[in-house]
């Protein structure tokens, strides 16, 4: 079955760059929310097993998408996708649940660990 | 005000390679202060700027107390930054960084700071967009004066600015710094050629 995947990002250029970023070994599903906002709304109507989530966005940041998942009884797997690369900020989001996290740009073989190390290769 | 010469689509990559370009900064930042720098998403635009005096209004930029700092660079597209600080914002910042000593100024302290926010900034912008960038030393446009007093004297051969405004968080402390871009025309068609060969290559 494919991987239901939803990437989160304000940026279209972020979204794009993340799609094309997946592995092609990865059988993939790609639902993209513009907002922190629309992703709980898509989390809450639709499975969702893997989700790429951008930390800096306007409203609901990615702090704050993690922090309401950590209140849902399903909830993905998160790999945060972020140009916010402080250290802090990396620590912050493994304690709010994310299990990785990648430095925007994210190029492909960086994505591809991220997967390994999450079991989705 | 704001120039056509993007594309929607250019617009956005734009707003994206300076958002990561900024998160590079505040990386860089956060080392040196020993602190979270929360940023606020940066908000960019392209304007055109008939007289250099016209940047405190173009900007927003009202406080009266205001330090300006300038940093060139050139190679693969020439242009100028400029780092506004306010006089709180200067105070707590000398405080955090424990300036203040007799050996190091206040103005040391400013121009160690932008070379370091402009440096891993810019840089993280020109890596995106796979051009070279060697940068000026920075230095001091204007300290503890009116902004546009300082820029009525100068003469600039800039036409177009590439906002970038950003306000800072520390964990104890907010305080708001303004970045602004400065293009000669003709950087801002070769900024216009290396973002449509990014967009292209997506």
């Amino acid at each position: 079955m494919d991987v239901r995947v939803l990437i989160v990002d304000d940026s279209m250029t972020g979204r794009k760059m993340m799609k094309r970023a997946l592995p092609p070994s990865l059988a993939v599903d790609v639902t993209e929310a513009g907002s922190g906002e629309e992703a709980l709304r898509i989390c809450t109507t639709q499975p969702v097993d893997l989700m790429f989530l951008d930390l800096t966005m306007p409203g609901m940041t990615g702090f704050d998408v993690l922090e309401a998942l950590q209140q849902q009884v399903a909830r993905p797997v998160v790999i945060v996708v972020s140009g916010d690369v402080q250290a802090p900020a990396q620590q912050r989001v493994k304690e709010l649940g994310a299990s990785a996290f990648i430095h925007k740009p994210a190029t492909a073989p960086v994505i591809e660990e991220a997967l390994k190390r999450t079991r989705f290769l | 005000m704001i120039f056509n010469v993007f594309e929607v689509d250019e617009r956005d990559a734009l707003q994206e390679v300076v958002n990561i370009g900024m998160g590079t900064a505040a990386a860089a930042l956060s080392a040196a202060l020993e602190s979270l720098v929360g940023l606020s998403v940066p908000k960019i635009d392209l304007v055109r700027m008939d007289r250099f005096s016209d940047l405190p209004r173009l900007v927003g930029w009202t406080e009266v107390d205001t330090c300006a700092i300038r940093q060139a660079f050139y190679d693969g597209i020439d242009g100028e930054v400029i780092v506004l600080f306010g006089h709180e914002g200067r105070a707590r910042l000398s405080e955090k960084l424990g300036y203040g000593e007799a050996d190091t100024s206040e103005e040391e302290l400013l121009l160690d700071f932008t070379n370091v926010f402009v440096g891993a900034c810019m840089n993280g912008i020109a890596r995106q967009l796979g051009i070279q960038l060697r940068y000026s030393a920075p230095s001091i446009l204007s300290l503890h004066a009116p902004l546009n007093s300082t820029l009525e004297q100068l003469e600039v051969a800039v036409d177009s600015l590439l906002l970038v405004n950003v306000d800072f968080a520390l964990e104890d402390f907010a305080f708001r710094s303004q970045l602004v871009i400065l293009f000669p025309n003709q950087s801002t068609h070769r900024l216009k050629e290396a973002v449509a060969r990014f967009v292209a290559a997506l």
